[in-house]
């Protein structure tokens, strides 16, 4: 035992059963050692360790590495960001907008040929481990053109960064790694070859769980073309679980001339005729035939989960209104011969008025057609308050509305009238970022009852640059108005902040 | 000038940090002015008026009209950071009453001060301040000796007993015999007391340290026994080891050194409730280490603020030493420039080397200033070092965020640091090279 291990043993046991044995050490240590006074077992330990100690921090050895000098990483020409932009970058990072703000930087910087500092890239390699749902955008595809060739040097050094390496190691991750890697790894294929993703995907579909298979069509949205088409019927027809067909469906609803389509205005057009009633009235009569329910088996299992908890449609109503929804609106004007309004005042004359109010509407977003959506909602207003179809299926569609389509139509045209118009026949949250919209030209004490900040947020940054100042004053304004909670002034400082770095950084990337 | 990572490190916390960013922003400001010596901005908060920040750039010092106590408060860091990278948003102009009026608040008060420590006190007034010093002294000295006795013989009786059953004693029994040295004035007994405590709990090589920690004690007490046989400065450094602090006016008859001294590392942390501050320096010509130290309760201010990278030029007092590391400004000149970066030491061997010499003059030094050129940061096992030309390699204190910046900054190539070594493991404080510098 050397003198360390001596001295542990002394200490560990007690020096009342074991006293520190220093016989075998030589050289100066040995000669201070032995200068030491012996008389109390205990302070001759402690001295001795005191002495020890010294020693062998005085006189440590480093070790040396065995291994070659590390590789270095290739050097990078692109431009990093620097100065004003960097400083709101890192702000950007800890920031609570992070999420909702940082796509639209990023693509600027991409725009702008700019690569992220490099002390900055762990924090930004170990964002994506931070959840990112507001955002709806996985954030890696668009931070790997900017890490650099610094960025996927240090990736490699970590596990858990080594999704930046996707590029080289896709298959890999697609093959050995969790979901969530499995998923970005199909991203990434999705983006670069449409085809070889869904071939990717179609390898292993039989022995994928229902969930993974879910998730994974879902990443198809990305490069959706006709020729995925196929393969999405078939999943459609054939899938049991209701949520993978369900998924199937929406993406066969966003592709334009399918088979899907011909075959649901094969089974519709056929139920519609237009009686005439003695001069100019006119109805609209529908006549399911009697093997209805059996020739939309599918649609109908869909249409359940689109309308689960509803009780103003039936079976057949809801697998009318879903069917509908895939139609583009204006080929009803040419199948009847009549106008978008024509056609709405038959419908609310319906006895089927709830499916064909909802459908029409949901085919007016989902084909962006702003005339026949203005006239769905006129025509929603004809209906009963508290039954409207438009609530009915307002709510399970309330993200496409709020997100997707409506605001950018909205934001895009900025015109009163239309805005005036969802602000007063549009529920739920539509309604509160219309009015939001409008605050210009409506009273605040409207805003009273509103309080959704995600939908005001999200409004702000949709806004184009021109508008900022106006709603940054108007809000300011309206922040010292007494009548507003605190939780409502909040959300005011919030959607604030938002458009103020908006602003400070969209100017510093034109300069 | 300025850049945001100086900027940054004056942050009290991160809350003020993530604050301070956010108030860096054009739109937050109704007025930016500067002039040669300050800048200046109104900002509006959630009262009626707006909040009115001034930066004096000649130190920096910071004033702001706002309620909070953290210090900087987060206007200030925010106007200092806009500034850093808009300078063009402030407008060159006299500056408003509530900045002219605080700077020159500042101005005679530093007059005063000055003027202050020129007078010359009374032969009676001196004699009554020495002997009331020397009875207060006096009566401490006496506590110390009592509760150091204490002390030896609770370590006396742990040895006796073996650590085998130390290590089974709850937190509360460390904790007791910390708070006694507290009790007995030896702040600096009580630390390393709570240093044993935490080192018995480690599942790795626990009693190796436990022992050495001990034995540093145990020297620590004994010198203090032989106080009076020892030279001056190791006097002194035994004093500071037990936890004297000499007061600043005590230090008449230190070592003074003028030089322009280059701001190379700040580390901030918080021990016992309190805040503690240590600000690295070099001589530009003298080539001396100095250390400012500086505390402050919570969210109290600091005394001084310095901005790494940046020179400024004064004389320091050293506190008295066997070997001196820790100084304080007596007088400074106005206005801050930024520094060329300077040579630091190319080889490890010649680090250790210096710091053996350094504990054989104090071996109770707790961190040494390492300067060093040319390392290559990398992991090893899960283990950070930095690797010199010669393949050697120096452990880094283990802290992933710093550890992953460096290797981050460095891509692989050599960079230059300074930070702080406790002769086991070096704690990196600023990173730089032809690029840049970063703060860590």
């Amino acid at each position: 035992m050397n003198l360390g291990e001596n001295l542990k043993a002394a200490a560990i046991i007690g020096t009342s059963q074991k006293e520190p044995d220093i016989s075998n050490v030589g050289g100066e240590l040995g000669g201070v050692l032995a200068k030491l006074d012996r008389t109390d077992k205990e302070e001759f330990l402690l001295s001795a360790a005191a002495v020890f100690s010294i020693w062998k921090t005085a006189g440590r050895k480093l070790p040396t590495d065995p291994n070659a000098v590390p590789v270095v990483s290739e050097k990078d020409t692109n431009e990093i960001l620097s100065g004003k932009l960097k400083q709101v970058f890192e702000t950007l990072l800890q920031s609570v907008n992070r999420n909702l703000l940082l796509p639209e930087f990023l693509r600027l910087m991409a725009k702008h040929g700019k690569i992220i500092p490099f002390e900055l890239l762990p924090e930004v390699l170990s964002v994506v481990n931070l959840p990112m749902k507001a955002s709806r955008i996985d954030l890696r595809h668009l931070l790997l053109p900017l890490i650099g060739n610094r960025g996927k040097w240090l990736a490699k050094q970590r596990s858990e960064w080594h999704w930046a390496l996707v590029e080289e190691e896709g298959t890999a991750l697609w093959e050995t790694g969790k979901l969530k890697e499995r998923i970005f790894a199909l991203e990434f294929f999705r983006l670069k070859d449409p085809a070889q993703a869904r071939e990717i995907i179609l390898k292993d579909w039989k022995g994928e769980t229902a969930k993974e298979k879910e998730v994974f069509l879902e990443v198809l949205q990305i490069n959706l073309g006709k020729a995925d088409e196929e393969f999405l019927h078939e999943v459609y027809r054939s899938e049991k679980n209701i949520e993978v067909q369900r998924t199937a469906f929406e993406l066969l609803a966003k592709l334009r001339s399918t088979t899907l389509i011909d075959e649901i205005k094969e089974l519709i057009c056929p139920i519609f005729s237009i009686k005439r009633k003695l001069l100019v009235k006119k109805e609209l009569e529908i006549n399911f035939p009697p093997d209805w329910n059996e020739k939309t088996s599918a649609l109908n299992k869909v249409a359940r989960n689109i309308f689960r908890n509803t009780t103003e449609f039936g079976e057949k109503g809801m697998a009318l209104a879903v069917g509908l929804s895939l139609i583009e609106p204006e080929f009803w004007e040419e199948f009847f011969g009549l106008q978008a309004d024509e056609i709405l005042s038959l419908s609310i004359k319906s006895e089927w008025s709830f499916a064909l109010l909802a459908g029409f509407g949901m085919a007016s977003l989902r084909f962006d057609n702003e005339s026949w959506f203005v006239e769905v909602l006129k025509s929603d207003s004809s209906v009963s308050r508290y039954s409207r179809p438009l609530n009915i299926w307002g709510e399970r569609s309330v993200s496409l509305i709020s997100e997707n389509t409506l605001l950018p139509l909205i934001i895009a045209n900025f015109n009163h009238q239309f805005c005036q118009w969802t602000l007063e026949y549009i529920p739920f949250e539509t309604a509160e970022s219309s009015e939001y919209l409008l605050l210009s030209n409506i009273s605040p004490t409207r805003f009273i009852s509103q309080g959704r900040r995600m939908i005001w947020r999200n409004l702000a940054l949709l806004l184009p640059i021109q508008l900022f100042d106006k709603w940054i004053n108007q809000l300011e304004k309206m922040k010292s108005q007494k009548f507003f909670n605190n939780n409502q002034i909040e959300t005011f400082e919030d959607v604030i902040d938002i458009l103020s770095y908006r602003k400070e950084y969209i100017l510093e990337f034109e300069k | 000038m300025w850049t945001t990572e100086q900027i940054i490190a004056l942050a009290p916390d991160s809350s003020s940090e993530k604050n301070g960013r956010n108030l860096a922003n054009a739109e937050k400001w109704k007025t930016l002015g500067k002039n040669d010596i300050s800048l200046w901005g109104e900002c509006q908060g959630s009262g009626k008026n707006p909040y009115q920040t001034v930066i004096d750039l000649r130190e920096p010092a910071f004033k702001c009209s706002c309620p909070s106590r953290k210090f900087p408060c987060k206007h200030a860091l925010g106007l200092f950071l806009l500034f850093a990278v808009r300078q063009e948003l402030f407008k060159s102009e006299a500056p408003p009453a509530f900045c002219a009026d605080w700077l020159e608040k500042r101005d005679i008060q530093k007059g005063k001060k000055a003027a202050q420590t020129e007078a010359e006190l009374t032969v009676e007034e001196i004699e009554k301040r020495e002997k009331s010093k020397a009875r207060r002294s006096k009566e401490r000295e006496k506590k110390v000796e009592e509760g150091l006795v204490e002390l030896k013989l609770w370590l006396k009786d742990l040895l006796r007993q073996g650590l085998a059953n130390a290590k089974n004693q709850s937190a509360s029994y460390w904790e007791k015999t910390a708070k006694r040295m507290i009790d007995a004035q030896a702040a600096g007994a009580a630390r390393m007391v709570r240093e044993m405590a935490s080192a018995i709990t480690k599942t790795d090589a626990w009693a190796e340290e436990f022992l050495e920690k001990a034995g540093k004690i145990f020297l620590l007490i004994e010198a203090y026994k032989n106080l009076d046989h020892l030279p001056a400065n190791v006097r002194a450094d035994v004093r500071t080891a037990i936890g004297w602090n000499l007061k600043e006016d005590e230090l008449e008859k230190a070592e003074e050194i003028s030089d322009k001294w280059l701001v190379i590392g700040v580390r901030n942390y918080e021990e016992d409730k309190l805040r503690v501050q240590r600000t690295w320096l070099i001589g530009e010509n003298s080539k001396r280490f100095a250390m400012l130290l500086d505390f402050a309760f919570q969210n109290q201010a600091l005394k001084t603020n310095f901005l790494v990278g940046t020179k400024f030029e004064a004389e320091l007092k050293f506190y008295p030493s066997n070997f001196p590391l820790r100084a304080t400004v007596k007088t400074r000149g106005l206005g801050l420039e930024q520094f060329n970066e300077v040579a630091g030491i190319k080889d490890f061997d010649e680090l250790l080397d210096i710091y053996s010499g350094a504990i054989s003059q104090n071996p109770w030094l707790e961190v040494f200033p390492a300067f060093l050129e040319g390392v290559i940061p990398l992991i090893i096992e899960n283990k950070c070092f930095f690797r010199d030309k010669k393949a050697n390699l120096l452990l880094l204190e283990k802290n992933l965020d710093r550890q992953w910046k460096l290797i981050a900054f460095s891509g692989g190539f050599a960079i230059n640091i300074f930070g702080e070594w406790n002769g086991k493991s070096l704690l990196p404080l600023r990173a730089f090279n032809e690029a840049g510098m970063i703060v860590l």
